[in-house]
């Protein structure tokens, strides 16, 4: 045995408690024997080792050219492993491509039968790995393709340029942060979505009163849009949490024609009043500038000046 | 990947060094360790000097009224940083190779002079650079302010350090697996990069990309490669494996980060007055940059597996655990940077100084230092004790940690800030909009504060330790490389490798990529036709006092916290005409920026009041006056001529 170690460490070029210890991991590793291993680096053992050694690209002619090799590589030569690496499959490319079909998970292993190490047979490398390498660069180039001269208006925080100003506006070239919000359209959403089923598409009514011809401005009349006991505090209390058994400049009372539900927790307070808004303007003809100061809507008054 | 849980029983939890001594016929290679050592005390001496500028800057973020002249933000924050860059991590990772080179190539130096006079015009050209830009001859081009003479001389010894490297590894007797081909790649590459930075004359936005263009490449090509090649030499070391183990998986690492990093340049120019493809390509490129990211700390992961037991025993792999992590996080936060979802929150803020925290004070320094306790005891025959490596990378860990957290924390705070200022139609840029973002970051300051300290502190007490450590015998583990005469068939692999190819590739990989992502669309940044803004208000006349006040603009590094370029994001709304690549073409060197610490200045002459030259002047000598959170030096130092000059050049930008 003795005599066994010395000869592979000749072979190796290592100390021979190291190559002892490698033997034995590498045996407990491949369930083979020690002496096994050892036999075979010593190169006692020829059985699929020269084949191996065959395939790869003769490394004596190789190893002392490292300047030469350089004058005598062509720049073709140079970028084939270069260009590929991306890819698992470089690797092979790189490794000198007499196997193109293997892959490098199924790469036998005889070449790292001999590595003189402790370590496991470390070729090839994870498939999770192998997964991120074609995930990975599939993301991007699909990133350049969907989107080559980067996302349009409105995406990621991006704006139009107005043409004349040269500053950043709205996509439909309104200027940002004024009158961001048409708060009439909103309205109109809004009452479509919540109100339409019990005041009638067209404000005739049905459950709930109608707000046509007039109806709405004689409840509330203009001026009252938002005060205390207005229109957007009826809409946001409800009948349910009115505090006074009438509401209105008419004194209408308190479930007389159906439950009001309460809007107050489901819609904001810009919501509140885009909608109370669009009720005044649209079926009560209210002039739309007046009524938007007078439901707190005004687009100046958000801008506050640096 | 199955990994295997059970400990090997027969391993030795400590590695008897005659395990290694007894190679036939091993000697050390004396001159190259000789040669190596003044570097890496050099190294520590600058990262000692750059910590505390470094100090000195970030105390002044919190109390802007201690420091101002030649200590004032806008000078030393670069000084600081380009000493860290170039004093620090360049010597120091120069040192490590240059040792790592001779050892396991087992080869002299062919010219040990060239080596020292290489250190030397490093060095000469980092204090030249510093003291130029400290005393105003700055260039105000981010990590680009040495001045051209100072850069010359840097220069002289990259080329030098480049030579001695090329040289000893061709003599190398044995394969040096990865550390041979990063050694190689990483000096030549730090040259070109070097060059390519400084090509004197580019103007406007073209300019600002070869900025870019610089930092990425001074970054993944010349930093990231040459840790990674430090680590590459240091893993073995402390797991007691007697030769690396190159795997098909390290190639494809160094290749695919020589063939992606470089291109990735583009991604902090994202929205900027820069052509889109060329943003698109930065996207692209930052996304693909987890791949060689994700195969080299795979790579290192499993030169580890199985040897946790050794390797556990030596304190020093926890700072390359602490490097690998902040390694694998890079490529995150520099994507958040590139991509434009993201950029239009981070972009501009404590986000980009986080990314620099992560990768340059974060990875590669930790790296650094794993290298330094491995390779100064053989260097100085001084070993430091362990209880001071434990508490050093204890403060190291925390400092760094609280410091990019707060980084990164400050920046996405400030970049919602400033979008919820638009919405509000508050203008982020001034009076009120910029106070919303300045209260609402202002407990970070002291946090990042403290963070930094703790980080500087830790690493003034490892120049001490590392330089005053106490003398003892020291046999130096030897780390082996695969013999060239008998070529490894698993090695085989790396003989197809040989280093006069990864030169010619490294080189050509980087030529192709400066093509790409610098001189294309440089060139058509050139061509574009100057707007009426650039013929109006960007191009003060010679001699004429805005030009005087530009020039002051630039020595006192105003640009360091001002930008000067709009983007056509919600982040932007209010902050004027939205910049365009016509807008720069007059202007050499483009002060673009990259960071809004103050607010940007594209259009601040037709805001209120900063329209008014006299209320500018006397905010520029007492910034505090009239706005409390102002974290602007005083400038008062400057005579009222000067002043006078500066309030008139930022009044002319309209």
């Amino acid at each position: 045995m003795e005599e066994l170690i010395k000869k592979a460490a000749e072979a190796k070029g290592l100390p021979a408690a190291m190559v002892e210890r490698s033997a034995a991991a590498r045996a407990k590793a491949e369930g083979t024997t020690l002496e096994a291993v050892l036999r075979e680096w010593a190169g006692e053992e020829a059985g699929a080792e020269p084949a191996a050694e065959g395939e790869a690209p003769a490394p004596a002619a190789e190893a002392p050219a490292e300047e030469a090799g350089e004058a005598v590589e062509t720049p073709e030569a140079e970028t084939g492993p270069k260009v590929e690496v991306l890819g698992p499959r470089s690797a092979e490319v790189a490794e000198g491509g007499e196997e193109p079909g293997a892959t490098a998970e199924s790469e036998p292993e005889p070449v790292a039968a001999t590595v003189p190490t402790g370590a496991p047979a470390m070729t090839g490398f994870p498939r999770w790995l192998a997964a991120a390498f074609m995930v990975i660069p599939t993301i991007a180039v699909l990133y350049a393709m969907l989107a080559p001269d980067g996302p349009g208006c409105g995406v990621a925080g991006q704006l139009e340029i107005d043409p004349v100003t040269g500053e950043a506006v709205n996509c439909d070239g309104s200027d940002y942060g004024e009158d961001v919000v048409d708060f009439f359209t909103m309205g109109d959403d809004l009452y479509v979505a919540r109100c339409a089923a019990c005041h009638g598409a067209t404000g005739g009514g049905g459950a709930g009163p109608a707000f046509t011809g007039g109806a709405v401005l004689t409840t509330f009349p203009a001026g009252s849009c938002s005060t205390a006991e207005g229109h957007v505090a009826w809409v946001a209390a409800g009948s349910s949490g009115w505090p006074t058994p009438t509401y209105g400049a008419n004194a209408k009372p308190v479930g007389g024609v159906g439950v009001m539900p309460a809007f107050g927790e489901s819609l904001t307070a810009e919501e509140l009043a885009a909608v109370v808004l669009y009720e005044r303007v649209n079926f009560g003809g209210e002039a739309l500038a007046d009524a938007e100061t007078d439901c707190g809507l005004t687009g100046d008054e958000v801008t506050a000046t640096p | 990947m199955t990994h295997n849980a059970t400990p090997e029983p027969e391993l030795p939890t400590e590695v008897p060094e005659d395990l290694f001594a007894d190679l036939p016929g091993y000697a050390p290679p004396q001159v190259t360790i000789a040669a190596a050592r003044p570097y890496l005390v050099v190294a520590l001496g600058f990262l000692a000097l750059s910590l505390v500028l470094g100090l000195i800057a970030a105390t002044h973020l919190v109390f802007p009224d201690i420091f101002s002249g030649m200590l004032g933000y806008g000078r030393i924050a670069p000084v600081a940083t380009d000493m860290f860059v170039f004093g620090w991590l360049t010597i120091g990772l120069a040192g490590v190779l240059l040792f790592a080179v001779g050892r396991l190539g087992r080869v002299e130096l062919p010219n040990d002079r060239l080596a020292s006079n290489s250190l030397l015009l490093l060095a000469g050209g980092v204090v030249l650079g510093s003291g130029a830009v400290a005393l105003g001859a700055g260039e105000a081009r981010p990590l680009l302010e040495y001045p051209l003479w100072a850069d010359a001389v840097l220069l002289l010894g990259m080329i030098g350090f480049a030579l001695v490297i090329t040289r000893t590894a061709s003599g190398a007797t044995r394969d040096m697996g990865p550390v041979g081909w990063y050694a190689v790649a990483a000096s030549w590459w730090l040259v070109l990069a070097f060059i390519v930075g400084n090509v004197p004359g580019v103007g406007g936005v073209g300019g600002t990309i070869q900025i870019a263009f610089f930092r990425s490449t001074i970054t993944g090509l010349w930093l990231a490669s040459a840790a990674v090649g430090v680590v590459y030499f240091v893993i073995p070391r402390l797991s007691a494996r007697p030769s690396f183990v190159s795997t098909r998986l390290s190639l494809l690492g160094f290749w695919s980060l020589a063939f992606v990093w470089a291109l990735t340049s583009p991604a902090t120019l994202t929205y900027g007055p820069v052509p889109d493809w060329v943003e698109t390509v930065g996207v692209v490129f930052s996304i693909g940059l987890l791949v060689p990211v994700l195969v080299i700390a795979t790579d290192l992961a499993l030169a580890l597996r199985g040897r946790w037991q050794v390797a556990s025993n030596d304190i020093t792999i926890r700072f390359v655990v602490l490097g690998g992590a902040l390694f694998l996080v890079f490529p995150l936060v520099n994507l958040m940077l590139a991509l434009r979802a993201s950029s239009g929150v981070v972009q501009f803020t404590d986000w980009v100084t986080g990314v620099d925290a992560v990768a340059w004070y974060g990875a590669f320094t930790a790296w650094l230092i794993a290298a330094v306790y491995r390779v100064i005891p053989e260097l100085t025959g001084r070993v430091t004790a362990a209880r001071s490596i434990r508490l050093h990378h204890a403060l190291t860990a925390t400092g760094l940690g609280v410091w990019a957290f707060a980084l990164l924390t400050a920046g996405v705070i400030t970049g919602w800030t400033w979008v919820a200022n638009a919405n509000e139609a508050l203008v982020p840029a001034a009076g009120d909009g910029w106070f919303n973002t300045a209260d609402a970051v202002a407990w970070l300051g002291p946090v990042k504060l403290a963070g930094f300290g703790v980080f500087a502190i830790a690493q003034f007490l490892f120049v001490a330790s590392v330089l005053g450590g106490r003398s003892a015998s020291y046999t130096a583990p030897l780390v082996v490389g695969a013999p060239v005469s008998a070529p490894d068939p698993e090695l085989v692999l790396d003989r197809t490798v040989t280093l006069g190819r990864v030169r010619a590739g490294a080189v050509a990989l980087f030529v192709l990529a400066a093509l790409f992502v610098w001189v294309v669309p440089g060139l058509e940044t050139r061509s574009t036709e100057p707007t009426l803004l650039a013929d109006s208000s960007r191009q003060p006349d010679k001699h004429s006092v805005e030009a005087r006040g530009r020039e002051i603009y630039i020595q006192e590094g105003c640009v360091v916290c001002h930008t000067q370029q709009v983007r056509p994001i919600v982040t932007d709304v209010g902050l004027g005409a939205v910049s365009e690549i016509g807008d720069y073409v007059h202007e050499s060197p483009a002060l673009l920026g990259t960071m809004r610490i103050g607010p940007d200045l594209m259009h601040v002459g037709s805001g209120e009041p900063s329209s008014e030259a006299a209320w500018v002047a006397a905010h520029l000598a007492d910034p505090r006056v009239e706005r409390s959170f102002s974290l602007m030096p005083s400038y008062d130092h400057l005579s009222d001529a000067d002043l006078d000059a500066v309030a008139a050049y930022v009044t002319s930008l309209r």
